[in-house]
């Protein structure tokens, strides 16, 4: 459904990603793994045109989006959405109206068609009753959430996250990637996570594609790539076993 | 440098077109405007009232020479309308709303809401930038209105107390000095002033990279460009202002 | 080896707003230890590093430094105790207009360190010491993030601090540049012999870090003892923040 083909980006003279090419299956969650500053939110900011591509093709669907004007990415900007990594909502806003800045653009809907749309979105991310909240009255945590509720109420096929949990506390950082899982099961919708988490990686994801220096230097299921010979990906492996050495592992989810 | 005035330049003409042919909506104009009035009402009154008064003093030192009193009032309202009040509104303006809206875009840029405006199918150059633009330049010219009819005030009072002129005296002499050509300038100079300093202010708040240090350096940039653009544009708009009125004269 | 006590907390109370944030903490740390203080975001742990740095000033409580009154110390007698403590804030506070290098030599000034005409040899040492050696003319925007990290390192080394306090060091690093910069951490601390606290919010650096975990939360301080020992911890609220379960009495994001 989603295909990179060959794509590559530089900024001035640094190449972030390096004629990559993969594809997106529908309906899994991908993990896009690797170190910082190895260019996996640009890959995702190519995907809704906020970057565009130096070369190499994007396919949603049967249509090459790589070229779209600015109005013609509208269209793709509705099925695939975005949860940034900050929250950044918009602070004169309240949550209502931020979960509704989508809905009040893109869809004409009546009023209480409206309130509705917002406040299945906010239950699906486990918040009652905080609608008439602005958002520097709400827990880095909550703000988190409501991000992540604005985003779906414009009902995407396609969900994209960038470094959800970075930065989180433990509790909180199992309580998003548990959310992750939790809306790409009840939604049916196609996730791509972008991370360095490869314990959240492990526990929610059904492919994970591992980028270095511009390149895909892996890729696989979790259990495959427990078995990969290659060196960044055994280090990676090294956190999450040195963890689960010590503690005792954590059940997998339903 | 030149990359960037050129960055500049492609930034307006995207604002200029979203202007002419989409269009913004009118609460968000009138919400602007009305922010950058609010924000600036009160330093542009006093600034303009101790202007029109310092003025007056000056003035009347001079005109007490030649005995020609009489035309303190028109001399100077016309001296602070044609040159100081825009100039000074100007500076004013960009040391508050020039660094409030850069401040305020770079933010929005930083924490990457202006991408999150773009994924939700919004414009930020038909919500956010182009009302900004389009508010302080209205605004300006009404601070300007405010700050002129303040300064009148001001000057009114010093020439009761230090010349013994009367308000009646101070303003019958206005129209005979103040000519239409005046009021032209005036506001045709804060048009242009503050032209430039909603353009540089949303220009580099729009292109803010770099966290909380790049809002800080965007703020300063924006004061530093606005002040400098500012007084070019003044020499400018005079030299251009003043060869135009010799030409009609002819 | 002696161990001699460092830091002795009796009591400490501190409110933010006229809003507790720390209750009676005691604590006392002993010579070349290794402490990293962990809880969920908003606990107060910058808040108990800043009081142990002197920056702030508890509301109540005394804190004893060298057995000398911390809390009443003023003048002279304060700064020739701050002076022992280096303080490495999570943003590193780096100079932007100076090279790596004139960072360092910067710092030394400023502190009037004895034999000026050696401060740039000191410089390099430390550089190298960090892994730095040829960066030493970049500036700090040329540099990484782990970079960046260990020239802040290298900073705080270079005024031979007896106590270094950290927050969160690794902080929005991928999980193999942490590792590196804790390994970087420990391998300083054995050589200077001095004694070290780090705030952090990853489980796995703690592990790997410490040699006694504190838990501060709900604005109290439990003391976990060794790594080995947090795990064998049967509160509820430890046993579900140490494995960074979802079900349990601390609400994730909620």
């Amino acid at each position: 459904m989603i295909r990179f083909v060959e794509l590559s980006k530089s900024f001035g003279s640094r190449t972030i990603l390096n004629k990559i090419s993969f594809e997106v299956r529908t309906g899994e969650i991908l993990f896009i793994l690797g170190t910082s500053g190895t260019g996996k939110s640009v890959l995702l900011k190519n995907l809704v045109g906020l970057l565009r591509p130096d070369s190499g093709q994007i396919w949603v669907d049967d249509q090459e989006i790589s070229r779209y004007s600015e109005e013609q990415y509208l269209s793709i900007r509705r099925q695939i959405g975005m949860v940034f990594q900050q929250p950044a909502l918009f602070d004169s806003l309240t949550v209502f109206e931020n979960v509704a800045f989508g809905l009040r653009r893109l869809e004409k809907l009546l009023p209480d068609e409206l309130s509705k749309r917002v406040i299945e979105s906010l239950q699906l991310v486990h918040l009652h009753q905080l609608e008439n909240r602005y958002p520097n009255e709400l827990s880095y945590g909550q703000q988190k959430r409501v991000s992540i509720a604005r985003t779906l109420a414009l009902k995407p096929k396609v969900l994209l996250f960038d470094e959800p949990t970075t930065g989180l506390d433990p509790v909180t950082t199992t309580t998003v990637n548990e959310l992750i899982f939790e809306l790409s099961q009840k939604l049916k919708t196609t996730s791509i996570v972008v991370s360095h988490d490869m314990k959240c990686a492990i526990d929610i994801a059904h492919r994970i594609i591992v980028l270095d220096k511009g390149h895909i230097v892996d890729q696989g299921t979790p259990d495959e790539l427990k078995k990969s010979e290659q060196e960044l990906v055994k280090e990676f492996l090294r956190e999450v076993l040195q963890t689960s050495q010590s503690a005792p592992t954590k059940e997998k989810l339903p | 440098m030149i990359n960037q005035i050129g960055l500049a330049v492609i930034f307006l003409n995207k604002i200029l077109s979203t202007l002419f042919k989409k269009g913004i909506s009118r609460e968000d104009f009138f919400e602007q405007t009305l922010k950058v009035t609010q924000q600036s009402f009160l330093t542009v009154t006093m600034a303009g009232f101790f202007v029109g008064a310092i003025m007056t003093i000056q003035f009347a030192l001079q005109l007490k020479e030649y005995a020609a009193l009489a035309y303190l009032g028109g001399l100077a309202t016309s001296g602070t309308l044609r040159e100081l009040g825009p100039l000074l509104i100007a500076f004013m303006l960009s040391g508050k709303v020039g660094a409030f809206t850069a401040a305020e875009l770079g933010t929005m840029k930083v924490t990457e809401q202006m991408d999150a405006i773009r994924c939700l199918g919004a414009d930020p150059f038909k919500e956010i930038i182009a009302p900004r633009f389009l508010g302080i330049i209205v605004a300006s010219l009404f601070l300007l209105l405010f700050g002129i009819g303040m300064s009148v005030f001001g000057g009114l009072l010093m020439a009761n107390i230090f010349a013994q002129i009367n308000a009646d005296q101070y303003v019958r002499h206005i129209p005979t000095i103040v000519k239409l050509s005046s009021i032209i300038s005036g506001f045709f100079k804060v048009f242009w002033f503050s032209f430039c300093l909603g353009w540089i202010a949303t220009f580099l708040g729009y292109s803010t990279t770099g966290g909380a240090k790049g809002v800080g350096l965007s703020v300063v940039n924006t004061a530093v460009a606005t002040m400098v653009v500012i007084v070019i544009v003044d020499w400018i708009t005079t030299t251009l202002f003043n060869s135009v009125l010799s030409m009609l004269a002819f | 080896m002696t161990t001699s006590t460092i830091y002795k907390l009796e009591q400490i109370s501190f409110s933010y707003d006229s809003l507790p944030v720390l209750t009676d903490i005691n604590l006392e740390i002993k010579s070349q230890e290794r402490v990293a203080l962990i809880g969920p975001s908003g606990a107060g742990k910058t808040s108990l590093l800043k009081i142990l740095a002197g920056l702030l000033a508890p509301t109540t409580g005394q804190i004893y430094l060298f057995d000398q009154d911390f809390t009443k110390a003023s003048g002279p007698e304060k700064l020739a105790l701050m002076k022992k403590i280096g303080l490495l804030f999570q943003k590193n506070a780096l100079f932007d207009s100076m090279t790596s290098l004139n960072n360092i030599i910067f710092s030394l000034t400023e502190s009037h360190q004895p034999h000026p005409e050696h401060y740039k040899t000191l410089a390099q040492n430390q550089l190298d010491l960090v892994g730095l050696s040829h960066a030493y003319q970049l500036f700090p925007a040329e540099m990484s993030g782990g970079m960046q990290k260990r020239l802040g390192i290298a900073r705080a080394q270079s005024l031979k601090p007896e106590i270094l306090l950290y927050d969160d060091p690794t902080a929005g690093l991928d999980p193999i540049t942490s590792r590196k910069i804790i390994d970087l951490i420990i391998d300083l601390q054995s050589q200077t012999q001095s004694t070290i606290v780090v705030v952090t919010n990853e489980i796995q650096r703690a592990i790997q870090f410490a040699t006694r975990i504190l838990f501060l939360d709900q604005n109290q301080l439990v003391d976990l003892g060794s790594p080995e020992q947090a795990f064998e911890n049967s509160d509820p609220r430890v046993y579900q923040f140490i494995r960074g379960l979802s079900d349990g009495p601390i609400l994730g994001a909620q």
